[in-house]
């Protein structure tokens, strides 16, 4: 019934709007086509330094949970609200063979056969990146 | 005496304005959880209390609340989802003086509230007839509450008639962190309103369904027990939060309707906000 909106993405917007066609006003063509290309360059090493910024700021984070009919759900993402889509899921038991494996779908969910006996889950986005959710604690 | 005018009509209007939107001061539907950052889905305990935050009391009856849900987004480009919790309400008797009067408390189950990420939860009470000030007062109140530390829908608006936007995570504030936030009616930001803030001084005794007589703060001046900020012109505040604990925002007769059976009604927004303690 309440349509949620991003309010302040809106706001942000606009005012960056703003700012740009102010200064090219004030330009004459040569420098302006030199200031586009400078604030290109500009706003490229920024993307960049974020990108790297935003990989190095995101915590992993994983779990799982029993659906009380032989499969558990298990989801995963990022502190930084980037997506874990694509992210591979291994169930594996107590000797490290892999019973079953996947990836998350686009929310970050996978649903998965509950394997018996001991048994773990791992989430394993590179080296860094890699969680494991004891069976035990699948509930 | 024309230079008069212009003063005398907005004079007038002001004169008005006052006069259509009574306020009653330091309400606030107290929606307590002991804890909002989750780090593993759990069930949910909630208490619902209307009261005078800051003082403990006194408490005033709350008939069942027209709605209670929460709102939660599933994944990135997913439309939201709203849950309706009503059916895990219970009344309950919270003392208030020597008198007990009605409140409520819901203690939802982990199954609702398992997935990684944020939950809006929202109570939309019955108008509450205040009589001794002659108005219906009606608080859209919202707490928000993550599991796993996945973040999700906490900066998008909900679209209730009077709401306080969060510009911070209502759940990851350090004490001395300066929480921000819009005050909207029916989602378009009100300039220079009033925001009441209140710490929950007084904790819950769940137990015995009462606040401690104890409170954690004695005030040295009436001015910092309900405190009064201002939005500025774009409908913002904001408020540096001193203290570990919960920390209730009100916004007050922002919502678009003035008027219940009859006689003035404010609708309000309130937001929770918790406060945590670094680390030693």
């Amino acid at each position: 019934m309440h349509k949620a909106s991003t309010f302040t993405r809106k706001s942000a917007s606009g005012i960056r709007n703003n700012a740009v066609r102010s200064t090219a006003a004030v330009l004459p063509a040569k420098a302006l086509k030199l200031f586009q290309l400078q604030t290109f360059v500009v706003v490229l090493l920024l993307s960049s330094l974020l990108f790297s910024l935003s990989a190095q700021a995101h915590t992993p984070l994983f779990d799982c949970f029993d659906n009380g009919d032989a499969t558990m759900t298990c989801e995963g993402g990022f502190s930084d609200g980037s997506s874990a889509a694509g992210v591979a899921i291994r169930v594996v038991d107590a000797q490290g063979k892999v019973l079953e494996q996947g990836e998350l779908d686009a929310d970050g969910a996978i649903v998965l056969a509950r394997p018996a006996g001991e048994f773990s889950v791992v989430f394993a986005s590179g080296e860094e990146h890699s969680l494991t959710v004891l069976g035990d604690d699948i509930i | 005496m024309k230079l008069k005018l212009p003063g005398l009509v907005f004079g007038a209007a002001l004169g008005t304005l006052a006069a259509a939107s009574p306020v009653a001061y330091a309400h606030f539907v107290v929606m307590y959880t002991p804890q909002t950052a989750l780090l593993r889905a759990s069930d949910v305990p909630m208490h619902i209390v209307f009261t005078h935050a800051f003082a403990g009391g006194p408490t005033m009856p709350m008939a069942k609340p027209q709605r209670f849900y929460y709102v939660k987004r599933a994944g990135r480009g997913e439309p939201t989802e709203e849950v309706d919790l009503s059916q895990y309400l219970e009344e309950l008797q919270w003392q208030s003086g020597d008198a007990t009067v009605t409140a409520w408390k819901a203690n939802i189950p982990r199954n609702e509230m398992r997935s990684l990420g944020d939950y809006q939860v929202v109570v939309e009470p019955e108008p509450y007839l205040e009589h001794s000030e002659g108005l219906y007062i009606q608080q859209f109140s919202k707490v928000m509450i993550n599991v796993g530390g996945v973040p999700g829908n906490w900066g998008e608006t909900l679209g209730l008639p009077a709401e306080i936007h969060a510009l911070n995570k209502p759940y990851a504030n350090w004490v001395g962190g300066v929480f921000r936030g819009i005050v909207l009616s029916d989602g378009i930001p009100v300039p220079f309103t009033q925001v009441e803030v209140e710490y929950l001084n007084h904790p819950l005794d769940v137990a015995n369904n009462r606040f401690d007589e104890q409170g954690l703060i004695d005030p040295p001046h009436p001015s910092l027990e309900a405190m009064v900020i201002m939005t500025n012109e774009l409908g913002e505040f904001s408020f540096s939060m001193p203290k570990a604990g919960w920390w209730g925002f009100a916004a007050l007769t922002v919502g678009p309707e003035s008027e219940y059976m009859g006689m003035p009604l404010s609708q309000d927004a309130i937001l929770w906000v918790q406060a945590t303690d670094l680390p030693e």
